[in-house]
């Protein structure tokens, strides 16, 4: 782009000249009907905002308490964090997966779509829980293969809010034979509970 | 209407009076429909209306600051028509060479820093003479100059990574 370029485009722009419907007394008669009627405007601008507050409380209440389990034990934020920075590191086609806070990564059968960030608290023997950590998309395939866990995770959507994740791996000698249905509880972040074999 | 709106509807008349030529062409720049211009030049005179405890008939500051809310109202107009027309099914916008070049050139003063596409807008866009530009923007006539040139290198800038996209 050059001097003369711009100030071709410039000037062209500056001498076009629209047609306004209004004359200049008919725009300010409409301007000055406009702000006579803003008190009363005003008024009724700050009802409907109180209106439309109560709705959306009486509205999230609603949404909420039903999984108020879910979003206590949906601490999302850290493992978001480590989630998305793990993917940034190994890039989309690597599964990646804490378990506890060990990570190990695995691979997609094929180009992942969005990502959505599982908790998954898993109930062992005696009372012993841990929580498995994984970036998944709606519809995927994962193998893992190294010293810490090898097995399949199959991913798929069950409907606007729930996602399916079957388990069938083993992590340190131990079986986990599960499907999980995990729910949204914070934009892309889902979080489930089950037994771990 | 409490007892100072008496006060201010003739400095709002006098403005729209001498005034709506420049916002029109201001806004018309940014929304290319005079319809919208003028919505946009109402809202943001209403704007000005609502703070009008600010002024002390003062109408050279209150101009300026109109001037600029136009343009931001105008900016803001503009996004919520291009949200509606993405709605509509089907929608393809006409494009020809000459347009195509008009859009970009939009496109690329939508992405200056405020300052300067205030500046692109009320001194270069309007009709406005150096010295009056400069009152509206509150600078001095060099200063305006020293922005001029800033905006237009900065356009060049935009224009050309645009081309090479």
């Amino acid at each position: 782009m050059n001097n003369d370029r711009l100030e071709e485009l410039l000037e062209k722009k500056r001498n076009s000249r629209p047609v306004f419907a209004k004359t200049g007394e008919e725009f300010a008669d409409g301007f000055f009907r406009k702000v006579h009627a803003l008190p009363a405007g005003r008024r009724l601008h700050w009802v409907a905002w109180a209106a439309a507050l109560f709705v959306v409380l009486g509205g999230t209440a609603l949404l909420v308490l039903p999984h108020t389990e879910a979003s206590r034990s949906c601490r999302v934020g850290d493992r978001c964090v480590r989630l998305k920075e793990s993917v940034r590191l190994f890039g989309t086609r690597a599964a990646v997966f804490f378990f506890g806070d060990e990570l190990v990564t695995g691979e997609r059968d094929g180009e992942s779509g969005r990502l959505n960030w599982v908790d998954i608290d898993l109930a062992g023997e005696g009372g012993k829980s841990w929580r498995l950590s994984l970036a998944c998309s709606d519809d995927d395939s994962i193998r893992l293969d190294s010293e810490l866990a090898t097995g399949t995770v199959v991913v798929s959507r069950c409907d606007a809010g729930t996602l399916v994740i079957d388990l069938e791996i083993n992590y340190e000698g131990r079986a986990i034979h599960t499907v999980v249905p995990v729910r949204k509880c914070n934009g892309k972040a889902y979080y489930g509970t089950a037994e771990g074999s | 209407m409490d007892d100072r709106d008496g006060q201010f509807e003739p400095i709002f008349a006098e403005l729209i009076r001498n005034k709506l030529g420049l916002y029109r062409a201001i806004s018309v720049g940014i929304v290319n429909s005079p319809a919208d211009a003028d919505d946009a030049v109402q809202a943001a005179l209403v704007k000005a209306w609502n703070r009008r405890g600010s002024f002390r008939s003062d109408c050279a500051a209150l101009s300026g600051w109109v001037s600029r809310i136009v343009v931001t109202e105008s900016y803001d107009l503009l996004r919520r028509r291009v949200r509606e027309r993405k709605k509509l099914e089907g929608y393809e916008p006409e494009e020809n060479e000459s347009n195509s070049a008009m859009e970009q050139l939009d496109r690329a003063v939508a992405a200056l820093p405020p300052l300067y596409r205030d500046t692109i807008h009320i001194a270069v866009l309007s009709d406005l003479d150096g010295e009056s530009a400069a009152r509206e923007l509150e600078c001095s006539p060099n200063t305006l100059y020293q922005r001029v040139h800033k905006a237009k290198q900065l356009l060049k800038e935009i224009l050309g990574r645009m081309e090479h996209e």
